[in-house]
């Protein structure tokens, strides 16, 4: 090589280089800035989702305990008035009735708000009443296969339970599917979750990208505050199909 | 540097094509085409040097025909990622144009397939490396976890940092090297490539390895 030829070979070396500094150091500074903004968003979801677990568990407190045993007391007063009026005592047993429905409504909202069986059972005795619940109000047949037992703490066994009720949710509203699939198993060091049914299923891409709904957005929500992850397939016509995994610690 | 210890270099591609057969049928099928893409550098690098140690002229038509391929290839893996909308119309469209302009630059050179088509390569550089920073970008929206055992984020920087001094190379190859160079000068130039070349080949063996393995979903009943 010539000097000439030396010092533009330099020259096209020092451009290389720069080039290749300039693209590292974007890249590096972007992935760190993305790492801040996830650890952010994460904690935004967190402190809602706390939010709105507490408020539940409040308002399910509040009915059962508060509410609950008032009810409770203004029947039995009902029920102790002594008319000898016909239409009296016709009137006093329809309000006894009313006050059972509302009674009994308001447990149903209450377990759903907050489920009892969840909190002392455990999260699969907690599915497989809600399960058997739904099946018996909207004559969907749900097969639920449960692999494996785990032991996670309450949270997140509330927003697994919170995700089954989504799916479900969706797949009587939405997917109009009268058979729903879901198999609870473990590989390696993860929780899976896995559903299917047979309903008319969507462009989950599209939607995705358009205006992913409430629910879809509840999904990854909550598998994202638990470092998990949720993975949706569906095709119209096809059903639709969620696999959730979540690390379990040792 | 010695043409072997060039050539051994570029046969750091094996380390991605090794950990992708060995994981293929475990990993989520969208990646295929990055495996396809891999394994035919691997083949290309030994066929060139073949065609090279026979001092046979065909090793820039196979470079030609590559560079189609690569592209191709490549396309076909961001179009499985959902960068063309999952629309197979736009998707067929792209690679449509790509063939055509990849035979007008052929047909246009000196020596047709003979010459290098360094147009075509510094086209579908630029359309790659754009594809890139518009799948990168989404990452950074839309990934929740981390990012560095992302197969999509190391595919993406081995891409755009590869084809941006690919694109530098061929340009300079246009202007300077039309010029009376000598051997010496032409030699060194291209080791640059051979390093950027080696550093890519790293991140795409990390990429093979973390490429996400494929869901098994369950049955209805």
């Amino acid at each position: 090589m010539d000097t000439q030829e030396k010092s533009l070979y330099s020259s096209l070396l020092i451009v290389v280089i720069v080039v290749g500094i300039i693209l590292l150091y974007f890249i590096v500074t972007i992935i760190r800035y993305q790492r801040r903004s996830l650890v952010l968003h994460k904690e935004k979801i967190r402190a809602e989702i706390d939010t709105l677990e507490n408020e539940r568990k409040r308002i399910a407190s509040d009915l059962h305990d508060e509410l609950g045993p008032l009810l409770s007391a203004v029947k039995l007063q009902i029920n102790n008035l002594n008319s000898q009026d016909a239409e009296d005592k016709l009137l006093i047993d329809k309000s006894s009735r009313h006050i059972d429905t509302i009674i009994r409504r308001m447990r149903e909202i209450s377990n759903n708000l907050m489920p009892n069986t969840l909190v002392r059972k455990g999260l699969v005795k907690a599915i497989e009443e809600f399960v058997q619940s739904n099946t018996d109000t909207y004559k969907l047949s749900v097969k639920l296969i449960v692999e494996a037992d785990f032991q996670l703490d309450l949270d997140k066994e509330i927003n697994i339970y919170r995700i089954i009720q989504e799916i479900l949710h969706n797949t009587v509203k939405h997917a109009r599917a009268s058979m729903l699939a879901i198999r609870i198993s473990r590989e390696n060091n993860l929780f899976v979750l896995s559903t299917t049914d047979n309903g008319m299923g969507f462009d989950f891409f599209a939607r995705s990208k358009e205006h992913a709904g409430l629910g879809l957005r509840n999904l990854q929500s909550r598998a994202e505050i638990m470092g998990g992850e949720i993975t949706c397939i569906s095709e119209k016509g096809k059903g639709t199909s969620y696999i959730l995994e979540i690390p379990l610690l040792n | 540097m010695s043409d072997l210890l060039k050539f051994c270099l570029s046969l750091s591609i094996v380390f991605a094509v090794i950990i992708g057969v060995v994981r293929f049928r475990k990993i989520n099928p969208s990646y295929y085409p990055f495996i396809y893409r891999v394994s035919l550098c691997l083949v290309v690098e030994l066929v060139r040097r073949v065609l090279i140690l026979q001092q046979n002229n065909a090793a820039t038509i196979v470079t030609n025909i590559f560079s189609l391929a690569d592209f191709l290839l490549f396309a076909w893996l961001f179009h499985n990622w959902g960068l063309f909308k999952r629309n197979r119309k736009l998707f067929l469209g792209i690679l449509s144009t790509f063939v055509v302009i990849w035979c007008v630059s052929t047909y246009t050179a000196p020596r047709h397939l003979f010459s290098p088509n360094l147009y075509f390569r510094i086209l579908y550089s630029f359309a790659l490396i754009f594809f890139s920073v518009t799948t990168f970008n989404g990452l950074i929206i839309n990934t929740r976890g981390g990012m560095l055992k992302n197969a999509k984020l190391w595919i993406c920087i081995g891409i755009i940092i590869f084809y941006t001094l690919f694109i530098i190379i061929c340009a300079t190859q246009l202007s300077v090297l039309r010029e009376n160079v000598s051997k010496d000068f032409q030699r060194k130039f291209y080791d640059v490539m051979v390093f950027s070349n080696l550093f890519v080949n790293v991140l795409y063996a990390g990429a093979a390895l973390w490429i996400p393995r494929r869901k098994v979903f369950t049955a209805v009943f």
